[in-house]
This record gives C-alpha cells, sequence and structure tokens, in this order.
C-alpha cells in the first residue's frame, strides 16, 4: 500500500537552496535549472500556492510538463539567484501589497479605492463584496479588471486603511 | 383462540375492508396475526411461523402493511392513512419478533424527551448567560439604580413648588437646580453602562447559543436532513438566536426594572396619599386578568406565525442555489408564486397576531387613561377644597404617570417576550433531541484492515419500506470489488450504511469481523473515504478543499492528490492556481474538474477504503483511464468499491456485486457475469452497442 505521502516524495523533489542553479535564458522567457550534474531547459517557475503560500516555487517544464523540483522557500536562494527568479515571477505575478488605504467611495455602481501598494500608489475599481476573498488571515481584492491585490493583515492596517476597508469586506 | 393464545397488541386501523374510512382491526398473539373487519368478521389469520417477511408499502395517502409468506403468497394484510404510519411501523416491528419489548422501549424514551422539555424556554437561555454573571449583574445593577434616581425628580418638583417657588425662597433655587442636573448626569451615565454590559452579554450569549447550536448539530448523521430541511436548522441558528439576543439585551432589563419601578412608584404613592392611590391601582386586577389571557392565547399564534416565516427561508434556502435549473426552465414566474404564497402565509399569519393585539390592548390603555383622568379629577376638587397642596397633586400625576409607562412597558413587551420565548422554546427542543446514530459506550478505535462483511442487511429509509433486502457480501481486505446496477438499486445506500450515515434496520455490517455498530464512528469514518455521487465542495480555495481530507498536509501531498485525481495540470492553468476560490458548492468549476478534486480531497486522507461512486462519471473516457491508472498505483493494497453506471469503468476489478431492486441479483468478474447471460450481460451489450453505433458514426 503506497500512501500519498510517498506518491509526493516520489513526483515532487524538494530541493534545497544550494543544490540548484538558475539561469535565466532571455530568448525565451525561461529559465535553464542545473541540479545533480542535470540541465533542465526551458522551465517556467511557477507559484502554485500566490496567496496563501507566495514564496513557495514549482519549477515544471515547459517541454515535457513535467515538474522538475520544488523549493519551499525562495527567500533562502542564494542573493542573486534570488533576484534572478524574483525578477522573472514579478512578472509573472504581479500582485502588489496594499500598505495603506487613502479612502475608498461608493459611485453607486463601483467601489473606487485609492490605495498604496508596495509598488506605488493606485486607484481601481471593485463591484462588491464577491471581489474580495479571504485567505487565512489575508484579503485578495480581484478588481473589475481582474488586477489582483493582497492585504497581507487587516489587524496589521493603520487606524484609517481599517475604517475605509469595513466599507468593502 | 386456544388457551395457551395470548394477545401482545391491538392496532386500529382508519381504512375498513372495503377502501372506505372505517375501522378494521389488527390482532398480533403469541401465535398469530388475526384482521377484523368493522364487524368482528375475520378477514385475515396467518400463523407466524408462516411469515417469512414483514414489509410496509407507502402508497399515496395511504400505506399497507405486506406479509411475504414461505410458500410465496403475498399477504395484503390490512391498510391504514398515513397518520398511523407510527403505530404500524410497530405492529409490523412486532410481527417480525413477535415480542413486545421494543415498543415498551420506545414508549420509555418519549417520555424521558417530555420531561426534559419541561424548563422554562427562557431560563433555559439564561443558563447560556451564566459565564457572563457579573457582567449580567452589573448590567441590571446599574438599570435598577437609574430607576430609583429617576424616582427623586418628582420628588425635587414637590420642593422646588412648595418649598421653593410658592415659599419665595430664591437662594434655594439654584441648590434645587443643581441637584437635578447631578441626578440627571448620574442617571445617563448608569444608563450608558448599562447599555455597554447588557449587550455584550447579549452578544456573547448569542455567540455561544448559536456556536452551541451548530456543534449540537453537527453531532447528528446526515439523516437529520431526511426530517429537518436544511433551512430550518439555518434559520434556528440565525432568526431564533437573535430573538433571544432580543430577550436579553433588552427584555429581561426592561422586566426587572418595570417589576421594580412598579413596586416602588405603588410606594410612593401611597406614601404621599392612600385614597388617591387606591384609584390609581384600581384598575390593575384588570391589567393582569387581561395579559394572562392573552398569553395563553398568543402562544400558538406565535408558533403558528413563526412556522410560517421558516417556510419562507425554507423555500429561499431551496431555490437560490437551484437558480441555474429555475432560469433554465423559465420557471421565474412558478417560483415567485410559490415565494408569494408563503409569503402571503406570513401577512396573514402577522396580521392574525396584530388582531390578536387588538383586542386587548387597546382596551387596556383606555383603562390606563381612564384612571388618570379620574385621578385629576378627584385630585383637583381636593386641591381645590385645600385638602393637599398643587406640588403633591402634580408629584402625584407625575408618579402615576411613572406607574403606568412600566405597565404600558410591560404590556408591549408581551408580544416580543412571547415571540422570544417561542424562538426559546424551539432552540431547546432541537437541543433536548439526541442523535439517534451515536457512539456505543464501549466502541472501540479501530486500526481498519479492510474486511467488510454486510451480513443478512435489511434496511429502508422510512422503516420496514425496505431499500436493501436481505444484501450480503464480502470484500477481502485489499480487493477491488464493483457495484453495478439500474439507477435506484441501492448501490449509493450500501455507501451510506458502510460509513453510518444510516443503521441497518436488520442484519449486520462487520469490518474486519467487528460490527461498526461498536466502531467509534470517527475512527470509522476516518478510515473510509468516499467521493460521492454528487461531490459538494466548499467555497474556499481549491487548496484547502483539497486540505478538507488532510487538514495538516504539506503542499506536496496537496499537489500529489491533486496529481492522482489528473487535476494538477487544469488547476496551474487557473490564474490563481491552487488558491483559486472553487465558488460556492464549487460553482466556479466544470463538473468533471469538481469531480476530481472531490477524488484527490479523498485519497489525500490516505483511507483504509476508497469508495468511488460515479467518482468519474462527468470525465472523459480518456481523462478517466488517467485518473484508473493513478489510482491504482495509490489504491493497491486498499480495499475499493467502485460504483459506476458506465461499465468500462469497472470491467477489470477482482469481482463485480449487480444489485437490482435492492437485492444482490448476481456475483462475478466480467467474464463469469457475460458467460451468465443475466442482468449484467444485458446492460453491457446495450452499452456495447451504443459504442459500436458511435464507432460506427465517426468512421
Ligand atoms: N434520503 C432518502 N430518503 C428516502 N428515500 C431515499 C433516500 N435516498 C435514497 N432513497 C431511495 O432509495 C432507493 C435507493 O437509492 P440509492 O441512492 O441507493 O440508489 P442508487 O442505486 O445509488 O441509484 P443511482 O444509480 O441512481 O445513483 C431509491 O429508490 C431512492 O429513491
Ligand atoms: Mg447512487
Amino acid at each position: 500500500m503506497s500512501s500519498v505521502k510517498d506518491y509526493a516524495k516520489a513526483s515532487f523533489r524538494i530541493v534545497d537552496p544550494d543544490e540548484v542553479r538558475i539561469e535565466y535564458d532571455e530568448n525565451e522567457d525561461l529559465l535553464t535549472i542545473y541540479i545533480d550534474g542535470k540541465v533542465y531547459r526551458g522551465v517556467e517557475p511557477i507559484k502554485p500556492f500566490p496567496l496563501s503560500n507566495p514564496y513557495y516555487v514549482l519549477f515544471r517544464s515547459t517541454l515535457t510538463h513535467e515538474d522538475v523540483c520544488v523549493v519551499r522557500d525562495i527567500r533562502r536562494l542564494k542573493r542573486e539567484q534570488r533576484s534572478l527568479l524574483e525578477a522573472v515571477l514579478n512578472k509573472r505575478y504581479f500582485i502588489p501589497s496594499i500598505v495603506d488605504v487613502y479612502d475608498i467611495t461608493y459611485t453607486g455602481e463601483y467601489y473606487v479605492c485609492r490605495v498604496k501598494t508596495d509598488r506605488g500608489d493606485r486607484i481601481f475599481k471593485i463591484i462588491g463584496r464577491r471581489n474580495v476573498y479571504r485567505i487565512d488571515d489575508k484579503i485578495v481584492i480581484i478588481d473589475v479588471d481582474e488586477n489582483i491585490y493582497l492585504i497581507e493583515s487587516y489587524e496589521k492596517m493603520g487606524r484609517r486603511a481599517k475604517e475605509e476597508l469595513m466599507k468593502i469586506i | 383462540m386456544s388457551d395457551d393464545e395470548s394477545i401482545v397488541a391491538r392496532f386500529e386501523s382508519d381504512i375498513g375492508v372495503d377502501g372506505r374510512y372505517g375501522v378494521s382491526q389488527l390482532f398480533i398473539t403469541n401465535k398469530r396475526c388475526i384482521v377484523y373487519d368493522d364487524r368482528g368478521r375475520v378477514v385475515h389469520s396467518i400463523d407466524l411461523p408462516c411469515i417469512s417477511s414483514v414489509s410496509v408499502v407507502d402508497y399515496v395517502g395511504n400505506s399497507e402493511i405486506k406479509l411475504t409468506l414461505r410458500d410465496g403468497r403475498i399477504i395484503h394484510l390490512i391498510r391504514f392513512t398515513r397518520s398511523l404510519r407510527r403505530e404500524f411501523n410497530e405492529a409490523a416491528g412486532l410481527i417480525e419478533s413477535a415480542s413486545s419489548i421494543r415498543s415498551a422501549i420506545d414508549n420509555q424514551r418519549v417520555e424521558q424527551e417530555k420531561m426534559r422539555l419541561k424548563m422554562e424556554p427562557l431560563l433555559f437561555v439564561l443558563k447560556f448567560a451564566i459565564p457572563y454573571k457579573l457582567a449580567l449583574i452589573l448590567g441590571i445593577a446599574s438599570g435598577i439604580a437609574g430607576i430609583f434616581l429617576g424616582l427623586l425628580p418628582p420628588y425635587y418638583l414637590r420642593i422646588l413648588i412648595d418649598d421653593v417657588i410658592l415659599a419665595q425662597r430664591r437662594e434655594q433655587l439654584i441648590v434645587i437646580i443643581t441637584i437635578i442636573i447631578v441626578t440627571q448626569a448620574l442617571s445617563s451615565a448608569l444608563g450608558a453602562v448599562r447599555s455597554y454590559t447588557l449587550s455584550y452579554v447579549s452578544l456573547k450569549v448569542m455567540y455561544s447559543i448559536r456556536v452551541s447550536l451548530f456543534r449540537h448539530i453537527m453531532r447528528f448523521q446526515p439523516n437529520i436532513l431526511d426530517t429537518y430541511e436544511s433551512g430550518r436548522l439555518i434559520s434556528r441558528i440565525t432568526d431564533d438566536a437573535s430573538r433571544v439576543n432580543w430577550f436579553l439585551s433588552w427584555g429581561l432589563e426592561q422586566l426587572l426594572r418595570s417589576v421594580i419601578s412598579l413596586a416602588s412608584v405603588a410606594a410612593m404613592i401611597f406614601a404621599l396619599d392612600q385614597r388617591l392611590a387606591m384609584i390609581a391601582l384600581a384598575p390593575l386586577p384588570l391589567l393582569i386578568f387581561g395579559v394572562s389571557m392573552f398569553s395563553r392565547k398568543a402562544r400558538w399564534v406565535y408558533h403558528y406565525e413563526w412556522r410560517r416565516s421558516t417556510d419562507v427561508s425554507a423555500l429561499l434556502v431551496d431555490v437560490i442555489p437551484g437558480f441555474p435549473v429555475v432560469k433554465a426552465y423559465c420557471m421565474e414566474g412558478y417560483e415567485e408564486d410559490r415565494l408569494k404564497t408563503r409569503l402571503s402565509e406570513v401577512v396573514k399569519a402577522g396580521l392574525r397576531s396584530t388582531i390578536l393585539n387588538l383586542e386587548f390592548f387597546p382596551m387596556l390603555s383606555f383603562l390606563i387613561s381612564s384612571a388618570t383622568a379620574i385621578i385629576w379629577w378627584i385630585g383637583g376638587l381636593e386641591v381645590l377644597g385645600g385638602g393637599i397642596t398643587l406640588g403633591v397633586l402634580s408629584a402625584f400625576i407625575s408618579y402615576v404617570s411613572q406607574f403606568y409607562g412600566p405597565i404600558q412597558m410591560l404590556i408591549s413587551m408581551v408580544e416580543p417576550m412571547k415571540r422570544a420565548s417561542t424562538a426559546a422554546e424551539r432552540i431547546q427542543s432541537l437541543m433536548a433531541m439526541d442523535p439517534s446514530i451515536r457512539d456505543s459506550p464501549n466502541s472501540i478505535d479501530l486500526d481498519v484492515k479492510g474486511w467488510i462483511k454486510f451480513e443478512n442487511v435489511w434496511f429502508g429509509y422510512t422503516p420496514y419500506a425496505y431499500v436493501l433486502k436481505n444484501v450480503s457480501f464480502e470484500v477481502k481486505p485489499g480487493e477491488k470489488i464493483g457495484i453495478v446496477g439500474p439507477t435506484g438499486s441501492g448501490k449509493t445506500t450500501i455507501t451510506k450504511l458502510l460509513l453510518r450515515f444510516y443503521d441497518v434496520g436488520k442484519g449486520r455490517i462487520l469490518i474486519d469481523g467487528v460490527d461498526i455498530r461498536d466502531i467509534k464512528i470517527e475512527s470509522l469514518r476516518r478510515q473510509i473515504g468516499i467521493v460521492s455521487q454528487d461531490p459538494r465542495l466548499f467555497n474556499d480555495s481549491i487548496a484547502n478543499n483539497i486540505r478538507y481530507g488532510k487538514p495538516d498536509a504539506t503542499p506536496e501531498e496537496v499537489m500529489a492528490a491533486a496529481k492522482i485525481a489528473l487535476a494538477h495540470d487544469f488547476i496551474l492553468e487557473k490564474p490563481l492556481r491552487y488558491d483559486t476560490p472553487c465558488g460556492e458548492g464549487g460553482s466556479m468549476l466544470s463538473g468533471g474538474e469538481r469531480q476530481r478534486i472531490a477524488i484527490a480531497r479523498t485519497v489525500i486522507s490516505d483511507p483504509k477504503i476508497l469508495i468511488l461512486d460515479e467518482a468519474t462519471s462527468s470525465v472523459d473516457t480518456i481523462t478517466e483511464d488517467g485518473i484508473k491508472k493513478a489510482l491504482d498505483n495509490i489504491a493497491r493494497g486498499r480495499t475499493t468499491i467502485i460504483i459506476a453506471h458506465r461499465l468500462s469503468t469497472v470491467k477489470d476489478v477482482d469481482r463485480l456485486i449487480v444489485v437490482d431492486k435492492g437485492e444482490i441479483v448476481e456475483v462475478g468478474t466480467h467474464e463469469e457475469l457475460l458467460e451468465r447471460n443475466g442482468l449484467y450481460a444485458r446492460l453491457w451489450s446495450t452499452q456495447f452497442q451504443e459504442k459500436l453505433a458511435d464507432a460506427m458514426v465517426s468512421q
């Protein structure tokens, strides 16, 4: 009797940050990965849990659709490796974190939110509660144009931000 | 009747032998069952040993007891309306066991239930406030202190008029005004303390009532949904709990306040002028009588009204999730009409209680105001005649209005009090109900190996209307079996019994040789994984839905389970991958996607026994093959039961069980069953021909 645990071990190789070397292939906008002297080309980094576990990355071959390996926490990669990987990921996963909320106004059709994110100021529109999800203690907002914003922790927001957010959560 | 024959029980039916309302009787003795018609003639007389099985068959508006005799004859023993269904279930049970022990036990239980409901519903609710008793006492005490403060101003008024203004004592004026202001300030502060503490207590109590109701409901098995609709259960947690909240945050304190201020104002009035006091209090006995009359009538009126409004929520809980069906059939109008009917019932019931109110309250208010008018009259005469001072009369009138204020309050509270107590009663009765299926005291934790045995199992969702009849089969550890059969034949029911959602009627189910009624329910279910026919996902992320089967699963295990269910690839295509929300009940996913996530949710828990009830019916055959291969890997060594209509899904299992109308009709491998040329062979050849036809068309 083999368990799911065994199957997971067989299917997803978890690598230590120093076991793996990553190179960026500018042409393809993909990665080349070196593990144990083996080379995998055309590898795409995927965040399977982009919101609940954002530092978890699965490397998957775009050629064979095989899961090459998993890095459980990319923050533990060497500095230049990490920044190289993050450059690729930041484009693929553009999920700014909201750090402050200036105001939220209701126009009768939309809620217009003026916020400060870790990627700069932004104004966006949402329709209502159904654009707001809670995952664990995080809040995910998907605006009318399908942009995604993240609030790491409602409790840690400032007083004004909390009061404004009360309009939409 | 011979000497050694004695009557065990007698049941009277309300349908005669001629099929009209009338009387017929069933006697069960220690030897026979005998049916008499209304003139005492014997219609049937059956010796108990001749009977091979008993069942109750339901028809529209009536039912009958049907006996199958050992010689194969079928006896339609006696008919009765549905109102007597319970009694005759017992009759059927008695015939079956020909002993009276069971019914005695049942009666005893009903008595106990009645006993437990005795406690006054609102007192029952107060039990939940015990943890917050300090806050509750503080709230009520500050309320009462507020009352005593409230008694002072009229007293000051008398001093102000008689001793200051009329006595021309200018210098006292500022003193008395200051005292009045300070008193008011103090009373506002006390009011704030009271409001906060009482609302704190009531919210906390509502919280714990809701939690314990939820926990209580969760102790039940899914069969509770056969008796209670989910809408009704929901409304007990939401509506009823909030009505009770009203009682604690407002009602209880108002009640105490009113009673206390009544008593103290009455004392003040008597101190001021006894004769006027007698007049003021004259309507009181009438009031008390009126209110008690009212509450007696109001009880059933409010229960009725309450049921009408839960009818509405039950309908909405049913229809709104079924919205796509409504639209697909263009039944908006029909549903609107259904809702209108129920809503107008609410209106009607509401008007009925309004009318009830009107029959009492205007009359009571009239009594009160006439008493006040009479006091003005008599008091006015007294002041004119010099019997009392104007100050006394003003203070008196002011007290009297304070007296009837609380009385008006009490009267107006009767109605919401009744509502709250109705709600409390419903909560109480649900809490008093015990799940029929629960762990027996000596049940055990079992480390399941996977040996399943059904021994002559009989089962019906309503007693004696059997859906499974004498089902016996055995599955060895690690064996993979398929169950096939026409729809409605009882396949899913077999799995529900194995999970102990219901208890068997007769016979027993063994796992590793232990009767499942002796295994802890949680231990049993943790080791059986089921993908049900219409899997329900929750409105949460895909990852959390999969993790439902194993809350502490690692990210790799979540992905591995999805991989086994061939869901990993499609999940990675979704914008938020594994964090993608599934929507209510999984509505944001396709049917096949939903099924695959349900499979992942089940396999991740590594069950010892795996049941797949039409688990791949909504996925295409190529994906199904893929899932089968991946599952084979993981299912090796686990007992697996696969239920499917698509016979290609199950044809290569170790053994097939063919069920028809609740009975096992064939057992064997695919080849053996084809050889036998029975039901399975027929099902196979129809499906095979369809396939052939498809293949020809596509060529
Ligand atoms: N909760 C219930 N209350 C009353 N009767 C029920 C209930 N559930 C099922 N039944 C009845 O029991 C019988 C067997 O149902 P069951 O679900 O076991 O059939 P099945 O073999 O799984 O059918 P299918 O192939 O359509 O899934 C059916 O006649 C059904 O109407
Ligand atoms: Mg079924």
